[in-house]
């Protein structure tokens, strides 16, 4: 992997492709020799890869140096797939992902999903393991001692009944 | 007996209608003979005396005169008369106890035939009664056998029915209980799973994520390895 340091905006698979196509971009610009028309659109993401990687993307070798980054993101970097329950914030994201690329993989990657009926909390699928830090399995956990806590309040009202 | 009676009543009257005319027929007979005798007694009386015959004689031919003289034939008319009155007294009186003796017979009779019929209807109202009464008796049997069998029945149905419904009742309980946990487990998630901010949830989630660190960092190195 290059020596290049991966922002926390930076977090998922799909703003990764979004910088390729914006590397892409620049590079056709920059190659045609034609400054004239308008530059294109550098979008905060990439502004902040070159600004903590100190690459100028003016210039074609900086820029290179973030192309292979970019393309080895999307070769190898491991992707984790998370759900919540509704749309996650940025800050949370940003948390996630700090945590992971700090504890895990400094160059991980999410994938956020949306799964309304956990309810609450987040479940994670790796390569091939599943991890449910859910709402639902915090509930399914404990049913038992639900169902436990319902029987005895249905034999305590039959009983009344019989009673009266 | 009555007719018997009434039998030889009427025997007995023609037996005196045949007496009566017996006699007047004899009376008619006799006539003659008697008057030609008495001529031939008178013609020979006067012969006797004539001839000079004995006193013993003269004095039959008196009595033969007498008698001639005494049942002349207004006496015997009135005989026969007085024996006709005395027929049709005897005729009417027998007429009247034959009717009276009819009308006695008639009306025991009468009592007889009712008797009789009262009898045999009473016979055959007490045959047809025991046969109701019999019938009545069977049926009052098979109603009550009927009666039996029914309620038998109905208490070994009420009873299936109370443990069916007890059974029944055990099941949904059961079956409430079982399924009353998941139903509480959908009612929350469904109710909260919208109110709960992520940003509240974020600590806990970095609190899984620490828990399971190893397996998460051991996952994502299997999938870049």
């Amino acid at each position: 992997m290059a020596q290049l340091s991966l922002p926390e905006v930076v977090a998922t698979r799909a703003d990764v492709l979004r910088l390729h196509r914006e590397l892409e971009a620049l590079d056709r610009y920059f190659s045609s020799g034609l400054q004239s028309g308008p530059a294109p659109r550098v979008s905060k993401n990439l502004q902040s890869i070159a600004r903590d990687n100190s690459v100028d993307l003016n210039d074609a070798e900086g820029r290179e140096s973030i192309v292979a980054l970019i393309r080895e993101l999307k070769d190898s970097a491991p992707v984790l797939h998370m759900s919540f329950a509704s749309d996650p914030p940025a800050n949370v994201v940003l948390a996630v992902v700090s945590w992971l690329r700090r504890e895990a993989h400094p160059f991980a990657l999410l994938q956020v999903g949306v799964q309304p009926n956990i309810a609450g909390g987040c479940t994670l699928r790796g390569t091939s393991k599943y991890f449910d830090f859910s709402l639902r399995r915090h509930f399914k956990d404990h049913q038992a001692e639900l169902s436990e806590a319902i029987s005895t309040i249905s034999a305590s009202v039959a009983s009344e009944e019989v009673a009266s | 007996m009555d007719l018997v009676q009434v039998a030889l009543i009427l025997v007995a009257a023609v037996t005196a209608g045949l007496a009566i005319y017996w006699l007047s027929l004899s009376g008619k007979s006799d006539k003659k003979p008697k008057d030609k005798q008495a001529k031939k007694n008178s013609k020979h009386g006067h012969s006797l005396l004539k001839h000079g015959s004995s006193t013993g004689a003269n004095v039959t031919d008196a009595a033969d005169d007498d008698v001639e003289h005494l049942f002349n034939n207004e006496f015997r008319e009135e005989l026969k008369n007085r024996g006709r009155l005395h027929f049709e007294k005897v005729i009417n009186e027998n007429a009247m106890f034959l009717q009276q003796d009819l009308r006695l017979t008639t009306s025991q009779l009468n009592d007889y035939m009712k008797q009789e019929i009262k009898k045999v209807l009473q016979e055959e109202f007490s045959k047809y009664e025991e046969s109701i009464k019999g019938a009545k008796d069977l049926a009052i049997s098979s109603i009550q056998k009927t009666q039996s069998a029914i309620e038998e029945q109905r208490q070994i149905l009420q009873q299936n029915l109370t443990d069916e419904v007890a059974r029944e009742k055990q099941q949904i309980i059961a079956r409430f209980e079982r399924d009353m946990a998941q139903v509480v487990n959908h009612y929350v998630l469904t109710a909260i799973g919208n109110e709960i901010d992520l940003t509240d949830q974020l600590e806990y989630i970095l609190q899984y994520m620490e828990d399971n660190k190893e397996a998460i960092i051991e996952d994502l190195r299997h999938g870049t390895a």
